[in-house]
Order: structure tokens, then sequence, then C-alpha cells
């Protein structure tokens, strides 16, 4: 799924227009924090990775190659970037996980309701925890972000048949989860 | 059997959308017709819809609308840092004591000491043909020359990679297993490379007299040309066969029995009390 920020946005962006990046950074911002907030599970971190990745953005945009999938190349940097964040995490555990933000857990609603998504979330959360990081990102970017096979692909650097069995997986792992949901 | 392996395989593509034309048509007939299948996708479908209602962490108006201040400061501060860090042209230098030789002398003077130092011990210390190379179990026949030990490490390592060929696929349970687990192209490509070297290494091993071994990789040449002749990686089916086949031929039990007997030694090999036991190899 391809975002589109207009003709001619790409040499903008290249062009290092401040305009044009923050239009990117609007765009993208939620986006950024969703999938860094899969990763992450805590709302600091997520805050953290989704700057990290638009810093990585901002000072390499020039190597972005003209006619590439500025879609693919903004998923991979902040893949990669909570990526890096989880492998330093594990080697300095100062903010680990412990299941979700209760006061995040989604929009006020009534208890029973919030009470079964929370729940949800934490078999999902369990279950993507019990596959590989490229599974979960594959799951999450087809998933939660819309990105067609060949997008993800090109984001995890594997080839569309590991993209295909990353799925299978994950799915076949939350559905074990979820089961009797 | 295989077109429910293979509807398995395409579920994903199929729950995200991304199967069209005569494939979504051959997927659609089989869930009609195989209830089974039908129920798993269904179950795989139901495991996305709820997957997509768990709620999602949203940090509220206030965090979106000071994101980008945020961002920006932080790009400040660390662009604010960068050019406060200590310039990186004049790194401090310890002093050196002053150099006996010129410096453009040091490297091939490095290199020749190295040389010299290799030779030294390629003469005297790793004598070629003075040591003989041992082999595992039994004292008369405990050194072979390094001639017959190309044949001997051929041969083990040929068996080593039939091996973990067979391996993969008689480990490989396609009713709990993901389907791209068995990296069929791979097994297949190696399986070719080993089938292409197996007339040469019979050769060898007759000439060494080793029966036993030529045998083993008789057997194994005709499984490999099965699994470097299967068709495509939906062909489970197929890959139950060489399966069975295997099995059904103790081939990773003779293959252990061989590497325990280790490398041949151009003789009659020393039967160990396995291999006696079994009484020889059952051929295909």
């Amino acid at each position: 799924m391809s975002i589109n920020l207009g003709p001619g946005f790409e040499d903008r962006l290249s062009a290092g227009e401040p305009a044009a990046f923050r239009e990117l950074v609007e765009t993208y911002k939620r986006k950024f924090y969703g999938l860094a907030y899969e990763f992450t599970r805590n709302s600091a971190d997520a805050e953290d990775v989704s700057q990290v990745a638009f810093i990585k953005v901002f000072r390499s945009i020039k190597t972005f190659k003209k006619g590439a999938n500025l879609n693919s190349w903004l998923y991979r940097i902040v893949v990669n970037a909570a990526i890096d964040h989880l492998r330093k995490r594990s080697f300095f555990p100062s903010s680990l996980p412990g299941g979700i933000d209760v006061e995040q857990a989604g929009p006020a609603e009534d208890p029973a309701r919030r009470a079964e998504a929370i729940l949800l979330r934490e078999k999902i959360d369990r279950a993507l925890e019990a596959v590989s990081e490229r599974e979960k990102a594959a799951f999450l970017l087809r998933h939660d972000h819309g990105l067609d096979l060949k997008e993800i692909a090109e984001v995890l650097g594997v080839s569309l048949g590991a993209v295909k069995s990353y799925l299978f997986r994950s799915v076949r792992k939350i559905q074990k989860e979820i089961q009797y949901v | 059997m295989s077109s429910c392996r293979a509807f398995r395989k395409r579920i994903p593509e199929a729950l995200f959308g991304e199967m069209a034309g005569r494939r979504r048509e051959m997927f659609e007939r089989h869930r009609t017709e195989c209830s089974a299948c039908a129920a798993e996708y269904a179950e795989a479908l139901r495991a996305l819809h709820l997957a997509g209602r768990r709620s999602r962490p949203d940090p509220g108006q206030a965090f979106w609308d000071g994101y980008w201040d945020r961002l920006q400061a932080r790009i400040a501060e660390e662009e604010r840092l960068e050019a406060e860090s200590p310039a990186p042209a004049a790194p401090a230098k310890p002093s050196r004591p002053k150099a006996v030789f010129p410096r453009w002398l040091a490297v091939p003077a490095a290199a020749s000491a190295i040389l010299v130092v290799g030779i030294f011990l390629g003469r005297y210390v790793f004598k070629p043909g003075s040591r003989p190379v041992p082999v595992p179990g039994g004292a008369a026949s405990s050194v072979i020359p390094a001639s017959e030990m190309d044949l001997g490490a051929r041969a083990s390592r040929y068996l080593d990679r039939s091996k973990r060929i067979l391996l993969a696929i008689v480990n490989y349970h396609p009713e709990t297993q993901d389907p791209y687990g068995l990296d069929l192209p791979g097994q297949r490509s190696a399986s070719r490379e080993l089938v292409a070297e197996a007339a040469a290494l019979k050769s060898d091993l007759g000439r060494a007299k080793d029966r036993r071994l030529e045998r083993l990789v008789g057997d194994l040449e005709k499984i490999l040309l099965q699994i470097a002749n299967l068709e495509s990686e939906d062909d489970l089916d197929a890959v139950n066969i060489i399966k069975a086949g295997a099995e059904s031929r103790d081939i990773l039990f003779e293959i252990n029995i061989a590497e325990l007997r280790g490398p041949t030694s151009g003789g009659p090999s020393p039967k160990t009390p396995a291999s006696a036991s079994r009484g020889g190899i059952s051929s295909m």
C-alpha cells in the first residue's frame, strides 16, 4: 500500500526541503510509533524508536534512490531501528516490557469489552513474542500497515517466498494462541 | 493429499488478498470440496479478525500535537552535540620512540620476517609426510598413507552431506510443519552435486576394495537421484516416498556405521561390533 504524498514530493524531500520533511513526519508519525510500540511494548521506547527512525530518514534522505519505493524504504528504517533497540535493550534492560500500559489499552468503553480487548491483546502479544523478529515484522506490516508482500520483501530484504513463510508461521502461532477466545 | 498441503501453504496469500486469477479459483474450488481445509482456512480467518480487534494504544492528541516539536528539538540537540564534540581532524597522537628504520621499510621487513618464520615452521615443525594420519580405533591399521586419506576424506564428506539432506527430509513432518520449512530447492541442488560425484567415488572405492562403502554410496546415489528429480516443492507425496525408502533401508543407520568405522583405508575394512552384528547392507 503506497502512500501518495503528491507529485514531486520525493524530489522536494531529497533536496532537503524542511516542509517536505515535516509533511513526511506528519504522515508517518502514527505508523512509525504504532509499529515501534508493537516491538517495544512501551510508549516511551516507542517514541524514542520512532524519533530515531525519523532522524535516520532526515540524515540519509539523499541516499534514497529516485524511483525506489519510498514507503518500503521508510518502513525498512523503522523496522531496523526497532530491532536495534530491542537488541540494545537485551544488553541494558532498563525498561523491560511488563504487559501493556493499562491506561493505553484503548478508548474508554464498557469494562467487559475493554477487558476482552486487553485479554486478546495479551494473547496476540504472547503469540508475537514467540515468533522471530522478521516473522513479527512481516505480520505487522501486512496486517496492521497494509503493505503488500512485495513491499514487505523489500523492507525485510528477503524473497517473496520467505515473506509468505513468515506470515504462515505468525498466523499459525496466533491461531494457536487464540483458539479458545 | 498434496493439494491439501498446497492449499494450506497458500492460506496466508488468500487471507491477505494476495491471490487472484486461476490460483484463487483453484483455491476456492478446493475449499468447497475439502471440509478439513475449509475449516483450517476459517480458523485462520477468525484468528486474523480477532487480531484486528485487539486494542491499539493511542497516546492521545496532546502527544501527537507535540511530536514534531520534540523531534525537532532532538534533531537540534544532536546537531549541537555533534558540533561541540572534538574535531576528528586532530586526535592527540602518543609520542613514538624514534624509528630505527625508515617507515617505508617497515612493511617489507615485517613481511620478510613472517615469511622466514613460515619457512622455518614448514620445514622443521610440520615436515610433510613425516607424520602418519591416525585412524580412530585399531592398532594394526592405525596409520594410512596420505594419498589414501584423500579418498577417506572424500567419502566422509560425501556421507556427511548426504546425511544432512536425508535428515532434513526424514525429520520433516508436513502435517505439523510449515511447508516452506523444507528447503527443497536447496536439497535438490545439493543432491544433484552429490549424484554427479557418486560415480567417481564409487569407482575409487572399488579400487580401494571398500565394497561396503561402495555399496552405501550406490544406495545413497539412488535416493539422492530421486531427491534431485523432485519436480516441485509441492510434490510432498514424492517426498514421503523418499522418506519411506530411506527409512526402510536404514540408510541413516548405515551412514552412522560407516562414520564409526572411520575413513576408508584402502584395504578390507575392520568390522565394528554393530556392523558385524547386522551382517551387511540390504541392497536396493
